[in-house]
């Protein structure tokens, strides 16, 4: 023990007295660990400098491509510049702002002062855009050690493509709802009576009412044996009319009348100063124009005139069918409506043939007094020819009209589909026109949306549906955008519209869904249901709402006005679609 | 038992045991804060780096927007993404949306397409603000407040208004009666979540979601 305890000594007798030595290591550490610190502060400063600056150049470039998106500033580069700069100097970094930022074509190599900044845009000719920018960085603690002439650098990039690209499902609401400030009260083919209205001028509005289904009987034979000769018309139906000359429509007016019976007759000399409501054109609606035409040149040659108030002659009668037999109403109407199976018209008129193509005629035109609807397929109309117009989209239409089903979905429609002659289904037009990836399909569109008819009920879970199976379909262009646009005017009268939102939403489709709300048929809680719609399909859905449930039935200007309301949105939603970040 | 010359087995003297222990002491009074300082800075750091990432992701969602409730909404789901569960680190709020319609002398709402030279002092735009509450382990002193360690990160972000401006938005104070009332949490959901509580819903006006 001894022994050991000696060597043990000998061995500590050896060491220095360390007293006192660790305070000094600790000082030399402290040397050592705060600059090490200092650095370390200041690298992570500086990257989320480099972040913020990251963020504000990404911010410049989008603002730059949305503003050269618009094909009325793609020629404007300076402009464009000037943008980025603008929105640019919004932001700010944690150690200063970027209010000062000043352009310079150098940006990305420059070396400015601490906090100071430079920025640079180029617009490219691939239809990109470049934004690049540097920052002046100023350490927080190593500035006391002196002047450090680091600088942060950021690059980034956009494209703005415009117009609406990508595959396109416009899904269309037909429910009879849709029929809000129109002249008809249901939808055309289910009433017995086709009210006609004509305003001879703006504050005596003036109308032609006449039961199609139900006409005075004892008129009918007389009819069938004056309408065609009466006129002159024998042999001009097919097809004379449309290449006769054609008066002025403007000569020729209806008068106010008093209702006789079930129709009122025409008893002033009818001047048509215009007809408004029927939308005649001569482009858009040919037969009915060469038909109101034919009969207002009758008029002009015919020296009878009847007087006020005098019990309607054949001729009124027989111009009425005239016009109506152009708008389809001639024809068997159990076409349209099986409750009037029996009562064809067509037996009172011997010998008489209505042009081919006049059921058509008939629909398109009786669909232009459907108000709401009709502004909405109108919007639509102007839409898809704006985009087509501006040559810049490469978008891919398809559409579905739906009430109280849609098409492809269930395969008969359901008995709340009660304005559908069940017996005929087919002669029922649901619009439906499918995706082809070999073509835009713009015509094709926009011709089914005219003669999209109308039926009670709303079965937009089933037409969303659709629509994601369309875009999901062998239509679809693989890599394409895909958009669902909705427009409805309220609430479905079937369960599962979010279910089939969400099930859009997974399928990476955009919804861009509008709610019309003219009238307060489903205010507020169509405003809620298409918002909702917009937030559970996600993927930048956005939800537009058009009116505010006016108590009032929409005027014909608050039509107008919701028109081009849906129409700016829809320009708005889907020119700025195609401005992405590339870094 | 004197406080020199007597050593123990290993050949130290208690003298220098004790002064081993002045000197760990006088050492760990500069090293442990300096040690203290470095965690929390460390906490900051990361906790700053969270909430400057959910406040640009916040404000590129709400940019995408065309109205203030929208935007609020898209800036919340967004930072969600970000959220911290449990730790140190909390999760950012969204703690103010600024959407500027920027109108034009006639009050109609200027997007980013109508900009000119003339005009490019109204910017459409949306900012968004962000923040986040990170508890460090060493209090700091923090001016009035003293010391505390729980530090707020705040972090703001501007970003074009780059799908357009609604022409009507539906800012209003809403009754909830519309959906506007989704973008309202209750308090039992998200408490820092933004409220509609200023802006008035014109067009051309600033609206403004704050806490």
């Amino acid at each position: 023990m001894a022994g050991r305890h000696a060597g043990s000594c000998l061995l500590t007798t050896r060491r220095r007295d360390e007293r006192g030595s660790i305070i000094p290591f600790a000082l030399v550490l402290l040397v050592v660990l705060i600059p090490i610190g200092a650095i370390a502060y200041d690298a992570c400063m500086a990257r989320e400098q480099f972040n913020q600056l990251q963020a504000a150049t990404d911010a410049a470039a989008l603002a730059a491509a949305t503003y050269l998106n618009d094909p009325n500033n793609s020629d404007n580069t300076g402009t464009a510049q000037q943008v980025g700069l603008a929105y640019f100097q919004q932001n700010m970094l944690q150690s200063g702002s970027l209010s000062g930022a000043t352009f310079s074509s150098t940006a990305l190599s420059d070396s400015p002062m601490a906090r100071a900044s430079t920025f640079n845009l180029v617009a490219n000719a691939n239809g990109t855009v470049t934004a690049q920018s540097a920052f002046g960085l100023q350490p927080f603690l190593l500035k006391f050690l002196g002047t450090f002439p680091l600088h942060a650098s950021s690059t980034a990039g956009a494209l703005g493509t415009a117009g609406l690209t990508g595959d396109v499902a416009l899904v269309v609401d037909l429910s009879a709802s849709m029929t809000a400030g129109s002249n008809i009260t249901t939808p055309p083919h289910t009433s017995h009576y086709v009210r006609v209205y004509h305003k001879a001028t703006a504050t005596t509005p003036a109308y032609l009412t006449y039961n199609v289904a139900k006409p005075p009987s004892s008129y009918l034979p007389q009819l069938g044996n004056n309408l065609l000769s009466g006129f002159g018309l024998s042999g001009r139906i097919n097809g004379v009319i449309q290449n006769a000359a054609i008066p002025d429509p403007a000569q020729v007016a209806f008068a106010p009348n008093p209702t006789v019976g079930s129709y009122t007759p025409v008893t002033a000399p009818p001047q048509i100063a215009s007809a408004p409501e029927l939308s005649i054109d001569p482009t858009t609606t040919p037969m009915m124009y060469a038909a109101l035409n034919a009969y207002a040149q009758a008029w002009s040659s015919n020296s009878v005139k009847p007087a006020a108030g005098a019990v309607p002659t054949i001729e009124d009668v027989k111009a009425a069918l005239l016009i109506e037999s152009k708008r389809g109403d001639l024809e068997n109407s159990t076409v349209y409506n099986s409750s009037n199976a029996g009562i064809s018209c067509l037996q009172y008129i011997p010998g008489f043939s209505p042009e081919p193509g006049y059921q058509a005629e008939y629909q398109k035109l009786a669909l232009t007094l459907s108000g709401a609807r009709q502004m909405e397929i109108e919007a639509l109309h102007s839409f898809i020819d704006q985009m087509q117009a501006s040559g810049s989209s490469n978008a891919h239409w398809s559409v579905i009209g739906f009430g109280a089903s849609a098409p492809g979905g269930k395969p008969t429609p359901p008995a709340a589909a009660t304005t559908l002659d069940t017996a005929n289904p087919q002669a029922f037009h649901f619009p439906e026109v499918t995706l082809d990836p070999g073509a835009n399909n713009a015509s094709q569109v926009e011709a089914a949306l005219d003669m999209a008819t109308l039926t009670w009920g709303t079965d937009t879970p089933e037409a969303l549906q659709e629509a994601v199976k369309m875009l999901n379909g062998s239509g679809h262009t693989k890599g394409s955008p895909k958009t669902i646009i909705l427009l409805t005017d309220g609430m479905p009268t079937l369960p599962g519209s979010y279910a089939a939102a969400k099930l859009a939403g997974q399928s990476g489709i955009r919804l861009v869904v509008i709610g019309i709300f003219l009238s307060n048929y489903a205010w507020p809680d169509g405003w809620h249901f298409v918002q909702e719609l917009a937030k559970k399909t996600g993927n930048g859905s956005q939800a537009f709402k058009v009116g505010d449930g006016n108590p009032s039935p929409p005027s014909s200007a608050l039509l107008s006005a919701a028109q081009g309301a849906i129409n700016d949105i829809l320009l708005k939603v889907t020119k700025t679609s195609g401005v992405v970040a590339l870094q | 038992m004197g406080s020199t010359g007597k050593k123990n087995c290993a050949g130290t003297s208690r003298s220098q045991s004790a002064s081993t222990l002045v000197e760990l002491a006088c050492m760990g009074i500069v090293l442990v804060p300096v040690a203290l300082l470095a965690v929390n800075i460390c906490y900051l750091a990361a906790g700053s780096y969270i909430n400057d990432a959910a406040c640009r992701e916040a404000a590129r969602a709400a940019s995408q927007q065309t109205s203030l409730d929208p935007a609020s909404g898209a800036a919340q789901a967004a930072v969600q993404s970000f959220a911290v569960a449990g730790g140190l680190i909390g999760s950012p709020q969204v703690t103010g949306v600024v959407f500027d319609y920027s109108t034009d002398s006639n009050g109609n709402p200027i997007e980013i397409a109508d900009l000119d030279k003339t005009i490019l002092s109204k910017l459409p735009t949306v900012q968004v603000t962000t923040q986040l509450t990170a508890r460090v382990p060493a209090p700091l002193l923090m001016g009035s407040k003293g010391l505390t360690n729980h530090v707020v990160l705040s972090s703001s972000y501007t970003f074009p208004a780059l799908s357009g401006v609604d022409p009507s938005p539906n800012d209003t104070n809403d009754t909830g009666s519309d959906n506007t009332a989704a973008y309202q949490p209750t308090s039992t959901e998200d408490t820092s979540a933004p409220v509609d509580t200023t802006d008035s819903g014109t067009t051309g006006s600033t609206s403004t979601v704050s806490q």
